[in-house]
């Protein structure tokens, strides 16, 4: 390390940097505002000192009257965005809602606490059609375990005040809630109805018949039928995904890089209930949800939980659009298995990092309900992915380790015969992060939009590709902190991306154009959401829509 | 006869209402003078403006030189007013921003009867016989009193008037300079030949006119005997030929000046135009260089600040490196700092960490000193450099979030800059890092029996920024 006495000031920021007022205790004495801006001769930017916004009038614009500003001019009106309507969750707030984009308005949201739920953190969710959704349409929204309150730095007391109960105050609910026109209506509560509560990404099926929910603190994925109104939800089938490293008793990290076999089983219902039995923590391997780069956690030990060394990170299951497959992601092997959904069996394994022995690794039927998954090596964690509209291709982030993509041609309907491409890694794709994570595509695949994930406090990226190349056409920089999923207008029109704000954080809603690429602005959104969708009006819609990407 | 006023009367109000004037005849010659005296409030300067065409009576007639004036639209009694009568008042009235000279021609060239050379020749010769050749050129607030009642009478002179009416042209005036001033009049209308009719309370000089009438609430009345004017003949006013004398001086100029405000006015006002047009396309083209300017600015400044921006929250990157037990509460805690693109220097300000320890919904300060290298004023961060802190967590009662692990938050907070001695912005960067640490006092069996870790409870749990 080296030091250089050349900053004009040994005093430390305190009295500027500490917005809550603190006092600094290292005895370096206090930085003066003057000194510092004498030092800057331009002041400071971020947090404290931000500068008044100047406007290229010229001269006579105080005369003349001031004319619009650049971000007035830019400012997106909402009647522009077209005639859609807007779903989104308000996480740590614990509900969603519904934004009518041609006005504005927020027509109706829900806040799941309001039933029982002690401490609802309102996660992914997905939309079904409806021919007119500002008459009526209905969404399955997951929620999150009660305990990832904290893993946010909240100075909560959630635990003191008993608000961790097992069943409701642990999340893994899986909320159906009705839209009727004019307000949100909780029709069922899947957990309860069926046994099965799990907290992550829900994803509806092309053909709209039922969706999957996946959690990787289960390593559980299950496939629903959809009901309806006052119908209940029945599961068509659900599986649990469980690692056995080949070496577990060494440095924990080798528990998963140095290979071992995943192990696929199907869950059956208890006897006795008709239901499974994974309500509420019940079969819970991780005490908190494992978030982006939560996977080192997992590797240095330091990530509670009853079966922390099976994980395999089942976090999602998303759907090819024409064939009927669908692919769930192992996050801590940045491998997908492909479950066939006229057999309901898993028929097939792709690895999307580079380096790993074999693109597509063999599924072994050990018995009935039982496959298992040998994997040599493992090379990375991955996350999020996504088919393409037109089901030709498949890709996947690979993360921590790698930061790229794995691209697959998916086109066939044998999922055994997929093969890996090519790779698309980002030139800002570099050591650990910033690294690519959420995915959507626009409305005719030629171009495919990655949110770029940056540490907190840097913001956020998007990163626009070239489906024909697979390079890199265009970067959105500082986007917003904590960018989740993005979402294009079924005109083509525009891009809209959420971000979260790591739950504390700015927050909004980001939009561009899909085929100029052009900024156009921000619009509000309060909640710090995770996920977004745009109702789907019919099946071809729903393809565009949280079905074949998360 | 000049004028002749007959039965006139003037009533304000409705009834009963108030007669200013009841009852008033006069009859003056050519070049006659007269003179009307009274009380004050008797009505004198209602007839005068009677008279004078400025207040129409209530009942009566006026002629002047045989034209009934108050019979002629108000456009022609304006000339008449302007023309054919002078007016001397009791009050300055002259215009302060125009010189003298101009204020003497301004009445000749709101006609068009002359020429501007001409009204101004006739202003310049009327203020020489009123003795003031020497002051045309100055402005009313420049010249004393006396002086100005002068200008005021060659004013009132410049349209040959057949009728000058004087409505105590001298009050305000000391007695010396007050007889100048009469004087003066009566020797101009000596040589010009027009008639008086002048208002004072100043009997003595009212009895040097040719006739004197008093005014007595509201009814005039002859004082003595008018003086015969049969061999005066009746002047009648005269178109006035256009002159062309020399212009001098200050006449000179302002005809000059008249010549470009009247005549040369549409001319003068294109020129005007079209200078304002250049103007303006010069001012457009300028601005318009400007904004493009500021724009390439503002542009420059964005992408300098958005560079900065990305250098000090993605280039730089920072969390805890790692935490040590040291015993009696003590831990050291390293923090690290990685420029991740080492080819550019990054400089910090030292980080100012605090360390705090969550207690019910709040978090507690606890002591934290910075040790070796973290001490420094100022870093050159090149790579992955690590500080290390003392961080003494001594509570005995905190909040588990976690059982029996404190949730501890360091607030580190920086300055960044690309420079090592900054000329532009700095980047103020707040971190706040989590991690839930374990207390000296807790053995891992107690641990374990609440929460389950895949091998020996860690001593800190980093949580992801996320």
């Amino acid at each position: 390390m080296s030091t250089d006495q050349k900053f004009p000031s040994e005093k430390v920021a305190s009295e500027i940097a500490a917005p809550q007022g603190v006092r600094p205790l290292n005895q370096r004495g206090r930085v003066e505002r003057r000194e510092v801006l004498r030092a800057g001769a331009a002041g400071i930017i971020g947090t404290i000192f931000g500068g008044k916004s100047a406007n290229a009038t010229g001269l006579f614009s105080g005369l003349m009257g001031d004319s619009a500003s650049a971000a007035e001019a830019n400012a997106p009106r909402l009647a522009t965005l077209g005639d859609y309507v807007w779903l989104t969750p308000t996480k740590l707030g614990g509900g969603a809602q519904v934004q009518d984009l041609a006005t504005g308005k927020t027509m109706a949201w829900i806040e799941y606490w309001n039933y029982g739920d002690s401490c609802p953190i309102a996660h992914h969710l997905a939309a079904f059609p409806s021919a007119d959704p500002r008459k009526g349409f209905e969404f399955v929204n997951s929620t999150q375990g009660g305990q990832n309150v904290l893993i946010y730095g909240i100075p909560t007391q959630i635990r003191e005040h008993g608000m961790l109960d097992p069943l409701w105050g642990q999340g893994n609910q899986i909320y159906r809630v009705g839209f009727d026109g004019q307000q949100m209506n909780l029709l069922e509560n899947v957990a309860e109805t069926t046994g099965i509560g799990l907290g992550v990404h829900t994803v509806i099926f092309p053909d709209a018949s039922g969706f999957t929910v996946a959690d990787g603190q289960k390593d559980v994925v299950a496939f629903f039928n959809r009901a309806t109104g006052n119908q209940k939800t029945t599961v068509i089938d659900a599986f649990r995904f469980d690692w056995r490293g080949n070496e577990p008793d060494g440095v924990l990290e080798d528990n998963w890089f140095k290979g071992g076999t995943v192990r696929v089983s199907r869950l059956l219902k208890a006897p006795d209930t008709g239901l499974y039995d994974y309500r509420g923590v019940k079969g819970n391997k991780l005490d908190w949800e494992m978030v982006p780069m939560g996977e080192y956690l997992a590797y240095s030990g330091q990530l509670p939980g009853d079966s922390v060394k099976t994980l395999t990170g089942a976090d999602n299951c998303v759907h090819h659009p024409i064939h009927p497959l669908s692919l769930v992601t192992l996050r801590m092997f940045a491998v997908g298995v492909v479950i066939d959904r006229t057999t309901m069996e898993p028929v097939a394994c792709i690895s999307s990092p580079d380096g790993t022995t074999k693109e597509n690794i063999p599924v072994k039927k050990i018995a009935d309900g039982i496959w298992d998954i040998k994997l040599d090596n493992v090379v990375s964690s991955g996350h999020e992915c996504g088919f393409g509209p037109h089901g030709k291709w498949f890709t996947m982030t690979n993360n921590t380790r790698q930061n790229s993509m794995g691209v697959f041609d998916c086109s066939d309907r044998d999922p055994r015969n997929w093969k890996r491409v090519t790779e698309f890694k980002d030139s800002h794709w570099v050591g650990s992060t910033p690294s690519p994570f959420h995915i959507t595509y626009s409305m005719d695949g030629s171009k495919m939009f990655v949110s770029e994930l940056h540490r907190k406090p840097a913001k956020s990226a998007i990163v626009v590709v070239d489906t024909n190349t697979w390079t890199t056409i265009k970067r959105f920089e500082n986007v917003g902190v904590d960018l989740q999923t993005m979402h294009v207008t079924y005109d083509g029109k525009y891009v809209l991306a959420i971000f979260s704000g790591f739950q504390r954080l700015e927050g909004g809603t980001f939009i561009f154009t899909q085929d100029t690429l052009e900024p156009v602005g921000y619009i509000p959104n309060f909640g710090g959401h995770h996920d977004c969708v745009i109702v789907p009006r019919n099946n071809e819609e729903l393809i565009h829509s949280r079905c074949t990407t998360v | 006869m000049i004028l002749s006023a007959t039965g006139l009367r003037k009533h304000y109000g409705g009834d009963p209402g108030v007669d200013a004037v009841i009852s008033a005849d006069l009859i003056v010659g050519a070049g006659e003078f007269v003179s009307i005296v009274g009380r004050s409030g008797s009505g004198k300067s209602t007839l005068l403006a009677m008279v004078g065409g400025l207040t129409a009576p209530t009942a009566g007639r006026v002629q002047l030189a045989g034209d009934e004036i108050w019979d002629l639209p108000e456009a022609q009694l304006a000339d008449v007013r302007r023309e054919r009568i002078g007016f001397v008042f009791q009050f300055q009235s002259l215009l302060p921003n125009l010189r003298a000279i101009d204020n003497v021609a301004l009445p000749a060239l709101l006609g068009d009867k002359v020429t501007p050379e001409c009204a101004y020749a006739r202003a310049q010769g009327l203020l020489a016989r009123v003795g003031l050749s020497d002051r045309m050129a100055a402005f009313p607030g420049q010249m004393s009193g006396g002086e100005q009642r002068r200008v005021v009478i060659a004013r009132a002179l410049i349209n040959e008037p057949q009728l000058l009416l004087g409505d105590e042209p001298t009050s305000d005036l000391d007695e010396e300079t007050e007889e100048e001033i009469f004087a003066l009049l009566d020797n101009l209308r000596r040589e010009e030949n027009f008639a008086i009719a002048l208002v004072t309370h100043n009997h003595a000089l009212a009895q040097r006119a040719d006739r004197m009438f008093e005014m007595r609430q509201g009814i005039l009345l002859p004082s003595a005997a008018p003086r015969d004017f049969a061999a005066v003949p009746i002047r009648y006013a005269e178109p006035t030929a256009p002159k062309t004398p020399a212009p001098v001086g200050a006449d000179a100029d302002g005809a000059r000046d008249f010549e470009k405000l009247g005549r040369t006015l549409w001319a003068t006002a294109g020129r005007i135009f079209a200078a304002a047009a250049l103007l303006f396309v010069l001012a457009s083209t300028a601005n318009y260089g400007v904004a493009r300017y500021q724009q390439y600015e503002l542009d420059t400044g964005r992408q300098r600040l958005a560079a900065l921006e990305e250098l000090a929250t993605s280039t730089l990157q920072s969390d805890i490196a790692s935490i040590t037990q040291l015993g009696d509460g003590r831990y050291e805690v390293t923090i690290y700092l990685e420029n991740t693109k080492a080819e550019q220097p990054i400089y910090v300000m030292s980080p100012s960490v605090q360390g705090f320890v969550q207690v019910g919904v709040g978090w507690q300060e606890a002591p934290l000193t910075p040790i070796e290298d973290a001490t420094a004023a100022v870093l050159k961060v090149t790579g992955r450099q690590l500080y290390r802190f003392i961080f003494e967590a001594r509570l005995t009662k905190f909040t588990e979030l976690l059982p029996h692990y404190m949730h501890v938050r360091f607030s580190n907070s920086m300055l960044v800059s690309p420079e090592s001695t900054p000329t532009n912005e700095l980047f103020q960067r707040v971190d706040n890092y989590y991690v839930y640490l374990k207390p000296d006092n807790v053995d891992d069996a107690t641990i374990a029996k609440d929460v389950r870790f895949p091998g020996p409870p860690p001593l800190w749990i980093w949580m992801p920024p996320h």
